[in-house]
């Protein structure tokens, strides 16, 4: 039976981008802020403060939850994030939506015929 | 002190008077971001950051801004009161002629004051209903989702 994840749809942009940075790899906070940079090619750049916030949050949701840090972690104050199946799910869900909406914001801005020159 | 540690400082100031929960969770990783984002950020982007946090945690995630609503709803209550007993007449009020002088402005501020509470009530059993099932939501998908990964 499919789940209804209505009520944690549509994302934040900054969880929607927290949740892609988490969807590859587990990464600590900053690594998180990297990859958000990165993803957006420097468009959306997180500040800690909205990092941690949202962190919190999914967190509480139990979107995210801590990962064990590798072996060669160099500081103690690092710690890691990992994407859980539910927060996977919930991300999978949005993505899902937001084809939908590229689909029909593609339909809509078709230019109409006769009105291209 | 170069500028350099008093900003230091200063966040980890900002970063000490968040809510006890969130600091002791996030503060120490904060403060190592900001060491390393400080090369390719400015100070200043990263305090203001800080300063919007702490907003946030105490105001939304603190549930501070219930208190100052209460306190707001409190004011708004008390407010006629004070107003009837800054007048200079003894109660029931009276014009000079003897006869009760208009109360509009009195009934106008009740009246908003109850539509005041009424919505404040309202918004709150909304609040809560959509918290609620939230977390129920939630939690049957973590136990769904933990189910099918057995």
């Amino acid at each position: 039976m499919a789940e209804d994840l209505s009520p944690f749809l549509p994302l934040s942009p900054a969880t929607l981008h927290i949740l892609l940075a988490l969807a590859g790899e587990d990464r600590h906070g900053y690594g998180i802020m990297q990859e958000v940079a990165r993803q957006s090619d420097g468009q959306y750049k997180l500040g800690p403060g909205t990092l941690y916030d949202n962190l919190q949050k999914l967190m509480n949701q139990t979107m995210v939850e801590e990962a064990p840090p590798p072996t060669q972690n160099d500081d103690s104050r690092r710690r890691y994030y990992r994407l859980t199946r539910f927060g996977r799910a919930v991300l999978t869900a949005d993505v899902t939506r937001l084809e939908g909406v590229v689909r029909q914001a593609k339909l809509h801005f078709r230019p109409a015929p006769g009105r291209t020159k | 002190m170069t500028l350099s540690q008093v900003t230091r400082a200063l966040y980890a100031s900002l970063l000490r008077v968040h809510p006890p929960a969130f600091r002791r969770h996030f503060a120490a990783e904060m403060l190592w971001i900001f060491d390393e984002a400080r090369v390719s950020e400015s100070a200043f982007v990263l305090l203001f950051d800080v300063v919007v946090s702490l907003v946030r945690q105490w105001f939304l995630r603190a549930g501070l801004w219930k208190v100052a609503t209460a306190m707001l709803g409190a004011a708004m209550q008390v407010a006629p009161a004070l107003w009837m007993g800054s007048q200079p007449r003894s109660w029931p009020i009276r014009s000079a002629t003897g006869a009760p002088i208009q109360m509009e402005g009195f009934v106008a501020i009740t009246m908003c004051m109850i539509a005041f509470v009424l919505f404040m009530v309202v918004a709150s059993v909304f609040w809560a209903t959509k918290l609620s099932r939230r977390k129920e939501m939630s939690r049957c998908n973590r136990r769904t989702l933990a189910h099918r990964s057995i």
